[in-house]
């Protein structure tokens, strides 16, 4: 009866962090295009709505009404089974994620994430690893040149960036101690992981836009070579579910952890602490600028060539990431 | 055990959601048949070959081999990173020379890997 009432309330709570990251990620695209649009000094989505509020429900409803379409000779299992190998893992990296201390209404103990487990930030990191599968398999499974291409170059410029993130990862795992995401956040009361960390932030941040396939890396799509690249021959929710993932879910989650590790996860910004702003409000105000900080990036620059990124992996990455250990081994050492 | 409980009931639902969408848009989406609709994608010419499933030089074999061999290393890492800052505070001269020694010997490897060109897009 106990584990029947467990499971029940914790099926309740996934349900509300899915809809909720659902309902957030379908306003991101609405920020996304804005803000891209005055990039572009173009209004951006204009009509739906009082100026564009509405974009992303007719968004919703557009792709869940087209015609799902499933060409004649591809892998018809692995094709459906490639978008949901690309959201479930990008959706399961917000199960570790905490966004701020436990605390009590009327009198029941609230936990604002869903598990905190000891080794949290590396299923964070075997997650965003997992989520590359679904574009590999995409481009497989679709049986047609462009994605084939593409998925394979995704693999590429993963298994570079793949290295270099484990290996910044240790920094702040040395300064806190634990790889409890929650640990690390308390281990940051009194200075920010940024300062010893800046090189391993660096390499974080190149990372991210290579795991999301953001724009100076998004060679998996290149639409100017590729056509869509590996989403080429999807159509409906089939697709609507890689942007979905991609774009907005693995970004927003791959920047909560950026901040719980760098930059202090809810702890208030320093010489602000006695303004009286609740935990939560410091937190999502850091995910929300290093989120427009990715789309500043993204609407920016142009695309780097595939092997001009590898390289850049191997050879500029993968050095700083190391020299990142040993400055932070002195610095530990030195300060205590 | 709660932990991974919770993370297993998570998954469980979040791949139910998104079969959940596709599977609605199955049901509502209109179905209007085409003589075409089956062909895959090829810009405005014939296909010219039906598959794509074939053998392909692919340019990062080393690269990949690599992969396995640093992301070993990294395991080794991690664990040492977690427990540095204890040790520190009793033997900072041990921990720290310990791990140095196999970096170290991970950087030679790597300085050769480089040298021979595995590094490069060929």
């Amino acid at each position: 009866m106990e584990l029947v009432g467990t499971v029940v309330v914790l099926v309740i709570k996934s349900v509300i962090f899915i809809l909720g990251m659902f309902l957030g990620a379908a306003y991101l695209t609405l920020l996304e295009r804005k803000f891209a649009g005055h990039v572009q000094q173009r209004p951006g989505p204009l009509h739906v709505g009082p100026h564009g509020f509405l974009q992303p429900i007719a968004d919703a409803l557009k792709v869940l009404t087209k015609e799902d379409l499933v060409p004649d000779n591809v892998d018809k299992v692995l094709f459906y089974l490639a978008s949901l190998m690309a959201f479930v893992p990008a959706i399961m990296i917000l199960a570790v994620v905490p966004f701020g201390d436990p605390f009590t209404i009327f009198g029941v103990e609230i936990k604002p994430y869903i598990t905190d487990i000891n080794v949290g930030l590396l299923l964070a990191l075997a997650f965003g690893s997992i989520s590359i599968y679904g574009v590999i398999f995409a481009g497989w499974a679709s049986n047609s040149k462009y994605p084939m291409i593409g998925g394979l170059r995704k693999a590429a410029v993963l298994i570079g960036y793949e290295v270099a993130l484990g290996f910044a990862l240790v920094g702040p795992i040395m300064m806190a101690g634990s790889f409890s995401l929650r640990e690390i956040v308390e281990a940051q009361q009194n200075i920010w992981f940024i300062i010893p960390n800046i090189l391993a932030f660096v390499v974080v941040i190149f990372c991210v836009l290579a795991e999301t396939g953001r724009t100076p890396f998004d060679v998996q799509e290149a639409e100017a070579e590729l056509v869509g690249g590996y989403v080429t021959e999807y159509t409906g929710m089939k697709f609507g579910l890689f942007p979905l993932a991609e774009w907005y879910i693995a970004t927003f989650v791959l920047s909560a952890i950026t901040v719980i590790l760098f930059f202090g996860g809810w702890n208030p910004i320093p010489f602000l602490g006695w303004l009286p702003i609740p935990a939560f409000v410091w937190f999502f105000l850091k995910v929300f600028l290093l989120f427009m900080f990715f789309l500043w990036v993204h609407w920016t620059l142009p695309r780097y060539r595939v092997d001009q990124i590898t390289e850049l992996a191997w050879k500029v990455m993968l050095p700083l990431a190391l020299a990142n250990i040993f400055i932070v081994a002195i610095w530990i050492i030195i300060f205590g | 055990m709660t932990g991974y409980f919770a993370l297993l009931i998570f998954g469980i639902t979040a791949f139910v959601v998104g079969a959940a969408l596709l599977i609605i848009n199955r049901l509502v989406a209109p179905k209007i048949p085409d003589p075409m609709e089956g062909y895959t994608y090829e810009c405005g010419v014939p296909l010219y070959d039906k598959t794509s499933h074939l053998s392909l030089e692919q340019k990062y074999y080393l690269l990949g081999l690599l992969l396995v061999l640093f992301d070993l290393e990294a395991a080794f890492v991690l664990p040492w990173g977690a427990i540095f800052k204890e040790v520190a505070q009793i033997n900072a001269g041990f921990i720290f020379t310990e791990m140095f020694i196999f970096l170290f010997i991970l950087i030679l490897g790597y300085i050769y890997a480089w040298k021979k060109g595995a590094l490069k897009w060929q």
